[in-house]
């Protein structure tokens, strides 16, 4: 048997391998998703002051640290019993809909787009976020920038930092809000609404509307039918910051909702020999290995999934998107990988309008952004949507706060199964026995896994001193390495 | 402000990671009352550093670098070309450093005309916590110098870094 190992990952942050396993023939056997995990969360955690993890998580990760420091703040709210006043959770979750436009930003132009907007199929050398900007033109270029540096903006604004804002606690936030922030964040709000409405106009003008595209999205060999996950409101429409987190089937129909104290009735956790990362799934239905199906308790959090639990979305345009998402892609529950990338477009309208909504609202400006707690701390759970997934922490104290044990799912690892399957699906579809392994294919291969917006960033940090991809065919007898294949 | 900057970039609870920030807040003890230099933070890379940089004429960048074939707290001056093995001037995101110096130029930001990294060798950049390793620890010093000699007039391309 020959192994191709794809390493590292291009354009993904931090470390990850795909290790492809072909027969005698070339057939392809399996594949897998390789990572490298952070050590030391536990320890690091023990001992230090619950109110401190908001900010001290934050930092576990360069790409996502509201997220983290969103759901340990939440984790500390629960902690001490703390239900928060309506200015609290609203600063923070106005606070959180930035973050979300900024991060899909980020992705969808640095890291989706790049395959769509470039092509597949072109060099390697254009198809990243320069010729993305070649396509769509400087002037349009210079709105993603400025996206970002303005949803950076808010968190300096709300969090007193551009990047790791440090002012959510348990019981709210350090700072309340002026009415000349009010003003600002306003006007924030609005040309994020005119930018997500640019953006859903890129993916129609350039994605729905090649045929080729549409027809590699829905027919390609990308498709995956596990059970999804993700956070709603009360009438079952997507929220990132607060609700119940919703599975439904392969069908479509309902599995559960849980609060975030009853993750664990819910979540199980498997170790795989071969990799330091665990691989979650459904307590309910059970691991029965890196299969999809509804036998199988593999599960989705991703943007995909999270349109796939919603009854719809909560304000009109990323709603009219949604509506729009599911005519094109055939119904409910949509399980094409790819359309990932259109999913998570609509999740920055949502995230966008939002942001405005909360901005208008008056009560931001009131005086309670924050309660003390008064009770005696306990154990507590916090649950937000990270942009790749639903994030869990959860908490243990004594009881003058001090942390005594500590566990997280990140947003990645929830897909880490899913991932290797859609790869293994995808090399499936592509790999041809006896025939060469182009870089085209190995790109396509790579794009199951991109969408995924995969970010080890909070599992692993380190990069390799080697080229960004290294394609290794290796006999399964004696290891040894048969050829190499080696490219920038 | 147009002039020179040294941006030192890291993750300051990723242990020898944060060997970026440790050499930016020596490059200011350095610099003193009366910089003649700019020093910035980041814990984050990718399309962020079209921001760090946007306004300077030259910029050194501090970062962690993964380079089996030197000992840890080894100091190395390296091109734009050559930022592949540091852990936060690639990968980000799929924009490294030189795509963001590309991305900001093409978009009409005022980008530095010149860059050059200092990279450190670390030990360890996987495990959560505090502080250096002592190589490395040791290393912030002469990276420190070698940052300001490259930040100052007549100081890029030539001067070749003291090893530690």
């Amino acid at each position: 048997m020959k192994k191709i190992s794809i390493d590292p990952i291009t354009r993904l942050e931090g470390h990850g391998r795909i290790d492809l396993f072909l027969d005698d023939a070339g057939a392809l056997v399996n594949a897998y998703l390789v990572i490298p995990e952070i050590r030391g969360f536990e320890k690091f955690a023990e001992g230090r002051p619950v109110e401190e993890m908001p900010r001290i998580t934050s930092r576990i990760c360069g790409v996502c640290p509201e997220a983290h420091m969103m759901a340990a703040a939440k984790a500390g709210d629960a902690v001490y019993g703390i239900t928060l006043p309506p200015t609290a959770a609203r600063i923070r979750e106005m606070q959180y809909a930035a973050f979300f436009v900024g991060d899909h930003t980020t992705h969808f132009y640095a890291l989706g787009a790049p395959d769509f907007v470039v092509g597949p199929g072109a060099p390697a050398a254009e198809r990243n976020i320069l010729g993305v900007i070649g396509k769509v033109g400087v002037e349009n270029g210079k709105k993603v920038i400025r996206m970002r540096k303005e949803a950076h903006e808010v968190a300096q604004m709300l969090g007193g930092k551009p990047v790791h804002p440090v002012n959510a606690l348990p019981g709210g936030v350090s700072r309340r809000v002026t009415p000349e922030m009010q003003a600002r964040l306003v006007e924030i709000g609005e040309y994020a609404v005119e930018f997500a409405r640019f953006t859903l106009g890129v993916v129609h003008d350039v994605v729905l509307a090649n045929p080729a595209y549409v027809d590699l999205i829905v027919n390609g060999p990308y498709n995956l039918k596990t059970y999804s996950m993700g956070m709603v409101d009360d009438r079952n429409r997507t929220n990132f910051y607060d609700g119940k987190v919703r599975i439904v089937g392969p069908d479509g129909k309902e599995h559960g909702r849980y609060a975030p104290a009853e993750y664990r009735d819910w979540v199980a956790e498997h170790v795989e020999p071969w990799s330091y990362l665990k691989f979650p799934y459904l307590k309910k239905v059970g691991w029965k290995g890196f299969v999809d199906g509804p036998d199988s308790g593999l599960y989705q959090a991703t943007p995909l999934s999270r349109l796939n639990v919603a009854d719809g979305m909560a304000t009109p345009l990323a709603q009219a998107e949604y509506q729009r998402f599911y005519e094109t892609l055939g119904g409910k529950p949509v399980h094409h990988t790819l359309a990932t990338h259109w999913a998570r477009t609509i999740e920055i309208m949502y995230a966008a309008e939002r942001l405005l909504e909360l901005a208008r609202d008056p009560v931001i400006t009131g005086p309670d952004h924050r309660v003390l707690p008064s009770k005696t701390p306990t154990e507590g759970v916090g649950i937000v949507e990270a942009p790749r997934g639903t994030l869990t922490h959860h908490y243990w104290t004594d009881e003058r706060g001090i942390v005594t044990k500590a566990n997280l799912i990140v947003g990645t690892t929830n897909n880490h199964a899913p991932i290797s399957l859609v790869v293994r699906n995808a090399a499936k579809g592509l790999v041809k026995a006896g025939e060469p392994v182009s870089p085209a294919v190995l790109n396509q291969i790579e794009m199951a896994f991109r969408s995924f917006d995969p970010c080890f960033g909070c599992a692993t940090h380190a990069l390799p001193g080697q080229m960004p991809l290294v394609i290794r065919f290796r006999s399964a007898a004696d290891g040894s390495v048969l050829d190499e294949y080696r490219r920038d | 402000m147009p002039g020179a900057v040294i941006l030192g970039v890291g993750n300051p609870v990723l242990s020898d990671d944060a060997v970026g920030l440790a050499v930016a807040g020596r490059v200011r003890e350095i610099l003193g009352d009366a910089p003649d230099v700019a020093v910035r933070e980041s814990e984050r890379g990718g399309l962020d550093l079209v921001e760090l940089l946007e306004g300077a004429d030259v910029a050194v960048v501090v970062d962690a670098l993964l380079d089996p074939g030197h000992p840890p707290g080894t100091v190395l001056p390296l091109d734009l070309e050559e930022v592949r093995t540091t852990t936060h001037l690639h990968g980000a995101h799929g924009v490294d450093l030189p795509t963001a110096v590309s991305v900001g130029r093409r978009l009409g930001v005022a980008m530095p005309a010149s860059v050059r990294i200092v990279g450190v060798v670390v030990e360890d950049a996987l495990t959560l916590g505090e502080g250096l390793t002592p190589a490395v620890a040791a290393a912030v010093e002469p990276a420190a110098r070698l940052a300001v000699a490259l930040a100052r007039p007549g100081g890029t391309g030539s001067t070749r870094a003291p090893r530690s």
